[in-house]
């Protein structure tokens, strides 16, 4: 199967859902889905491309959604303007982040980015006068009456997902996600070689942020809801998992982590304790054994596979898995 | 005034003990170990069954917590970190999140999320500081205990074979290793040394304060705020910055803010990494090597 017909094929998979799923569960787990794979695919940007571990992405997740649920909500502004305030929010605040974390390396720059995640908890749960704090943020609307439809408000959020992920290819494929591969494998390097790699990193952060900001806000005016335990470090933790787990540095690694660490939480739904265990082990276990991540590790093997047998299709070049994909190790 | 600097000295024995444990992990074997949190939690746990349930003495159940929070980190060490040697910090960092979270959600499915305390036998007295401020006797207990293990652990890494072995692999594990010296055995050591300090850590803070299975996770953190605040690899760094991060959430919690605390002490992390990565007491190259020689 060729590139373009698998693209087809996903695509037509993909438009077909809410076909099968309705206005019920099913159409409802495809959202989140959906808008998971923009905060994954975004946060790839960060861990895969450009070799920096960052645990904040949900703290950009919820100040997206509460930037856009508060201006839409208690200002009346069109939501429109408040998804780009979202966006707007979560990359200035990740701009002004970035200034003072990336002074900093390696796991200092992890520890960075577990505090930001701690601090902005705690906002969300303190500042009662915007966030509602514990309560919630009530009444965000959805973006207009037709969306009110399960199945509408799919194909909106689908619409945003192949914009994002668009863009996200056409990154890694200029100059720009060239200079952060080569940042990722050797700052030094990259340094000698004319980039600037402070640069580099303040830009890419600023763009996942926005992405992350942009789910946020989509997110919120689906549920029509905000709370501090939808973005806090367990979500960050999670949508971590999902990159590492499908495989950083990958186009499609990303999205099938979602998928896998999706079902898993709904199958472990109201086992949350049991839940993280499960997923600790799975990082552990990743970190181990299989860095490069399940995608990138499962089509080496299926390759072996297919060459072992004597009469076969040559093997598609195209989908190669760079070598320094994965966790930097 | 003195109250609150007497609040904040026990708070600030506590981090400094925590701080330590990460600090002689981080600066020997470059594990950023976050899954201490957990090591914590477990150690209050350990001491609550010995002395409540079991009803024994504390010191029993402090020596109990000590030594199965050593046999955890052994376990720790085997499994989620000698793959990693040669890895790299992030994948370190990785590993010790997910530690992290297995060990403080265990603690939860044993314990569930109910508040525990522990009262210790002959302890349940206040201590008057010359009139001008009044502790109760465990944490008078608590700096006792926390200065004695801070003098131990000085004495274990200066003086003793292991300790030597210790510093040579934190200055250089590869030739430390062409010299003989096993480093599986010393990262395993290390590991005990740190873990228990964690355990007996929890220990006191679960005898002093009363406790749930959530106490880790920040502490944990805090522990690293202590360490980046004394400056990475100093030994003496991590007791003072436990000690200066005590004070300061002590001052904030009553003059400034109750709600936004931990806003202020994370805030101050990103601030030092910021503008002096090497830390307060730091050299300037930006990581000492070894413990304070």
């Amino acid at each position: 199967m060729g590139r373009r017909t698998a693209l087809a094929v996903g695509l037509a998979l993909l438009v077909a859902v809410p076909l099968i799923g309705g206005e019920g569960y099913f159409t409802h787990l495809a959202i989140v889905v959906l808008v998971f794979s923009i905060l994954a695919s975004s946060l790839n940007l960060l861990i895969g491309y450009t070799g920096l571990v960052s645990i904040a992405h949900a703290a950009f997740f919820g100040i997206g959604a509460y930037a856009s649920g508060v201006v839409v909500a208690r200002y009346k502004v069109p939501v429109w303007l408040g998804f780009c305030a979202a966006v707007a929010l979560a990359a200035l605040v990740a701009a002004a982040l970035s200034l003072p974390s990336f002074r900093t390396r390696g796991i200092y720059y992890g520890i960075v980015t577990v505090a930001f995640q701690l601090i902005s908890s705690e906002v969300f749960d303190n500042w009662y006068r915007v966030t509602g704090g514990g309560l919630g943020l009530k009444g965000i609307p959805r973006p207009a009456a037709v969306f009110q439809s399960k199945v509408w408000y799919y194909y909106l959020t689908l619409a945003f997902v192949l914009a994002v992920h668009f863009a996200i290819v056409r990154l890694t494929q200029s100059s720009f996600g060239l200079a952060l591969m080569a940042i990722r494998d050797n700052e030094t390097k990259a340094l000698m070689l004319g980039l600037r790699p402070l640069r580099y990193k303040a830009a890419v952060f600023v763009i996942a942020a926005g992405f992350a900001g942009l789910a946020g806000s989509l997110y919120a005016h689906y549920i029509e809801y905000a709370h501090p335990d939808f973005f806090n470090f367990a979500v960050s933790i999670d949508v971590f998992l999902m990159v590492v787990l499908g495989g950083a540095g990958t186009l499609y690694g990303p999205p099938v982590g979602v998928l896998v660490v999706e079902f898993l939480r709904e199958v472990l739904h109201g086992f949350a304790a049991l839940r993280l265990i499960i997923f600790g082990t799975m990082l552990v276990l990743i970190i181990l054994f299989l860095p490069q991540g399940v995608v990138p590790a499962s089509v080496a093997w299926a390759r072996r596979l297919r060459i072992a047998r004597p009469v076969s299709p040559a093997p598609d070049t195209t989908s190669e898995p760079r070598r320094s994909a994965g966790v930097p190790r | 005034m003195t109250q609150v600097v007497a609040n904040g000295l026990v708070n600030g024995a506590i981090l400094a003990l925590f701080a330590l444990s990460v600090t002689i992990i981080f600066s020997i074997l470059r594990v950023p170990n976050f899954g201490l949190g957990g090591v914590f939690v477990w150690g209050a746990f350990l001491a609550y069954v010995v002395v409540v349930q079991l009803r024994m003495n504390f010191v029993v159940g402090a020596a109990v917590a000590l030594v199965g929070a050593a046999l955890l980190g052994l376990v720790v060490e085997r499994f989620a970190f000698r793959r990693l040697r040669t890895a790299s910090e992030e994948a370190m960092f990785v590993s010790a999140i997910g530690v992290l979270i297995i060990m403080e959600n265990a603690a939860y499915l044993v314990w569930g999320g109910d508040t525990y305390s522990m009262p210790v036998a002959g302890l349940d007295f206040r201590v008057s500081l010359g009139g001008l401020a009044f502790l109760p006797a465990t944490r008078v207990m608590l700096l006792v205990v926390a200065t004695c293990a801070f003098a131990g652990l000085h004495l274990l890494i200066r003086r003793s074979r292991m300790g030597k072995a210790m510093r040579a692999v934190a200055q250089d594990r590869v030739a430390a290793s062409l010299l003989g010296i096993p480093i599986d055995r010393v990262a395993a050591t290390t590991f005990a040394l740190g873990s228990g300090m964690a355990g007996l850590a929890g220990a006191l803070v679960g005898a002093t304060f009363s406790f749930t299975f959530e106490i880790d996770g920040l502490s944990g953190l805090k522990a690293f705020v202590a360490v980046v605040l004394g400056g990475l690899g100093s030994v003496l760094g991590a007791i003072a910055g436990g000690f200066i991060l005590g004070l300061i959430d002590s001052f904030t919690q009553t003059y400034l803010t109750s709600e936004y605390k931990q806003v202020v002490a994370f805030g101050m992390l990103i601030l030092v990494l910021a503008i002096r990565p090497a830390g307060l007491f730091g050299e300037r190259g930006f990581r000492a090597d070894a413990p304070r020689p």
